[in-house]
């Protein structure tokens, strides 16, 4: 009997039982699949996306332009290159300038690379006009690169790495926690100067494609570790932990139902006492000065189902992250 | 006579039997006598799945069982065994959906070839032979494939010939039963030969369903009577994958064990209630797989 084996029997102990009392309550892991004639729609391979002119050399199609959010979702490090097409015809509604509303025909590609292994491309595209109605589906690179082929379940430690790639539905369970369903392109997230090709609020705001354009660029409040704690929290857990949370009528679906935002919002960067995070969750899941004593410390620096955050695609720890919020909470 | 007959049939319609080390906890059935077997088991489990974007099915299920004998003569008994799962299955990123499937019933023939009684002691001899209805639960989705998988790993890949989509089984089997108060032995043979009937939605680029899979699980139980009411039973198994029916996408044990605690609680003659705690040591559920759960039998 291995160290393994009992390690492994205490954290299957607490599924089973967090499970027997899943049956008397809601079960926030447990997500509605997608419906499979939604997912259909889209082409099967992704050289038909729309994302390439010709995949064989990498040369974008035109319209499309690369982005880099400010604050990234941790992936276990694997390298990621983000895309997005725009309908030149209609620009993003701003109105709220936290939760953007892109028009019809918008795509956003995310490609994610495991040590130079170009493993998997996502996309979201939006097919109506409506909040929800965006299609979403990964496809997996072929072991010659040649193109990626649509991967409606998933995939397992894909391409003998540990990247794991999400099934269909799987990309709801974060995306559809906000309004806007992407994540990373935002006025917060798109405020730091870009590459001179790729895309940033100004060059947006300088080509139209914002309905209210901001006066100027929002800038995150604090010093360079406030600023880079604000900004993991808001990446990595805010499309679950925020007040702004679009109406379900499915089963909740990591829907964490608790007063914790961790949201960046455009209106409340005076200073960092007055973002939601300091507002919700200092003092609460954050002891000031305390990390070993602070639930949101030790949630991101471990792993094991139910005994991590985020809790979904990340099955190591983000080093850099937890020293940089240990050095946060520490000077609370 | 009749009403026994009805009540039998209707525990046929219903049913099956316990899961392991057969045969069942009172296999002493009366010419005309009937009985129902039901179990749920409740476990978690990382088992070998054969797709290759998804080499593991990963999650928490029921696996529950329903079944009936009816002896038609003391040695000559035959059998109906339904086998039923509700689970969680754990998608690639982790978050879950909830899904559930039927196995294969299975319908069996049991004869008792030899019954030898010494003083206190008895030796009972067995064979049987079983054959599956391949109504198996499978999908586009690969959920009920997957769900049916768990329940495989939580009753230690032992039953193939219940989880199997797509298969139609053929499991002969053979038992030797020795029982001195207070104690009693079991050991059995089992040997399902799973003959494939379709794909099972299986997807054809990334699987390789075989025509013939064939797999051997010999089994053990110690059991101590306590009291007039309790016994304790300690049981294992070893499952042989000789042949797999699909065939594997990564390196999977061909050996798995699996270890059972049990507590019995009598009722009289007629009716007994078993509390079984379960795990694998080894192999590939070893580590990944705990459950537990209840069998019970009532004899009509």
């Amino acid at each position: 009997m291995s160290f393994r084996f009992f390690e492994c029997l205490s954290a299957r102990f607490s599924i089973v039982i967090v499970t027997l009392l899943g049956v008397s309550c809601q079960r926030y892991w447990v997500c509605d699949e997608v419906d499979a004639s939604r997912t259909a729609q889209l082409p099967t391979r992704l050289s038909e996306t729309g994302l390439y002119a010709n995949i064989a050399t990498g040369e974008l199609a035109s319209g499309v332009f690369a982005y880099t959010p400010q604050f990234q979702l941790w992936s276990d490090g694997a390298e990621k290159q983000r895309w997005i097409l725009l309908p030149d015809d209609r620009p993003i509604d701003t109105s709220d300038m936290d939760e953007w509303l892109f028009p019809q025909g918008t795509k956003v590609w995310k490609q994610f690379s495991v040590a130079g292994v170009r493993v998997e491309t996502r996309l979201l595209e939006k097919r109506g006009p409506g909040a929800a109605d965006w299609l979403s589906l990964a496809y997996v690179w072929s072991p010659d690169a040649q193109d990626a082929l649509e991967a409606p379940l998933g995939a397992i430690d894909s391409h003998h790495t540990d990247h794991d790639v999400p099934a269909a539905g799987e990309c709801l369970a974060c995306h559809a926690g906000r309004r806007s369903f992407i994540l990373g392109f935002s006025a917060i997230q798109l405020a730091a100067s870009a590459a001179a090709d790729e895309l940033d609020l100004d060059t947006l705001v300088q080509r139209g494609q914002l309905s209210n354009p901001p006066a100027s660029p929002p800038v995150v409040p604090g010093n360079s570790v406030e600023v880079a704690a604000l900004g993991y929290l808001h990446a990595n857990c805010s499309h679950c932990h925020n007040q702004t949370r679009p109406e379900q009528s499915g089963a909740r679906c990591f829907d964490p139902n608790s007063d914790d935002d961790f949201t960046l919002k455009v209106s409340q960067l005076d200073d960092v006492l007055s973002t939601p995070t300091y507002r919700t969750v200092v003092g609460h899941a954050v002891k000031r000065g305390d990390p070993s004593d602070s639930k949101l410390y030790k949630l991101v620096n471990s792993r094991g189902l139910f005994r991590q955050m985020p809790p979904l695609a990340t099955e190591k720890v983000d080093s850099a992250a937890v020293a940089n919020l240990r050095v946060w909470i520490e000077g609370l | 006579m009749n009403g026994r007959i009805a009540l039998a049939a209707a525990a046929l319609i219903f049913a099956a039997r316990t899961a392991f080390a057969e045969p069942a906890i009172d296999p002493g059935l009366t010419s005309g006598g009937g009985q129902i077997e039901a179990q749920a088991h409740f476990g978690v489990a990382t088992t070998p799945f054969d797709v290759a974007p998804l080499p593991e099915a990963k999650g928490q299920a029921f696996a529950f069982l329903v079944g009936g004998r009816y002896a038609l003569s003391a040695p000559l008994s035959f059998e109906l065994r339904v086998p039923l799962v509700l689970g969680s299955v754990a998608q690639p990123a982790g978050s879950y959906v909830d899904a559930s499937a039927l196995g294969n019933p299975q319908i069996g023939a049991r004869y008792r070839f030899i019954q030898r009684r010494s003083g206190e002691a008895a030796l009972g001899l067995f064979g049987a032979v079983e054959l599956g209805i391949p109504l198996a639960s499978h999908a586009d989705d690969l959920m009920p494939n997957r769900v049916l998988a768990i329940a495989d790993g939580i009753e230690g890949r032992a039953h193939p010939e219940w989880f199997t989509p797509g298969v139609l089984p053929i499991t002969p089997s053979g038992a030797l039963r020795w029982a001195s108060a207070p104690w009693s032995l079991e050991t059995e043979l089992r040997l399902p030969l799973l003959v494939r009937v379709s794909e099972a939605n299986l997807p054809s680029m990334t699987t390789n369903t075989k025509t013939l899979g064939f797999a051997a699980i010999a089994s053990g139980e110690a059991r101590y009577r306590l009291s007039q009411r309790l016994s304790l039973a300690a049981g294992a198994h070893l499952f042989f994958d000789i042949a797999p029916s699909v065939a594997h996408v990564r390196d999977v044990s061909r050996v798995q064990d699996f270890e059972r605690l049990s507590l019995h609680i009598h009722f009289g003659s007629r009716a007994a209630l078993v509390i079984d705690l379960q795990t694998a040591i080894a192999g590939e559920l070893g580590g990944s797989m705990v459950a537990g759960g209840l069998r019970g039998v009532v004899n009509l």
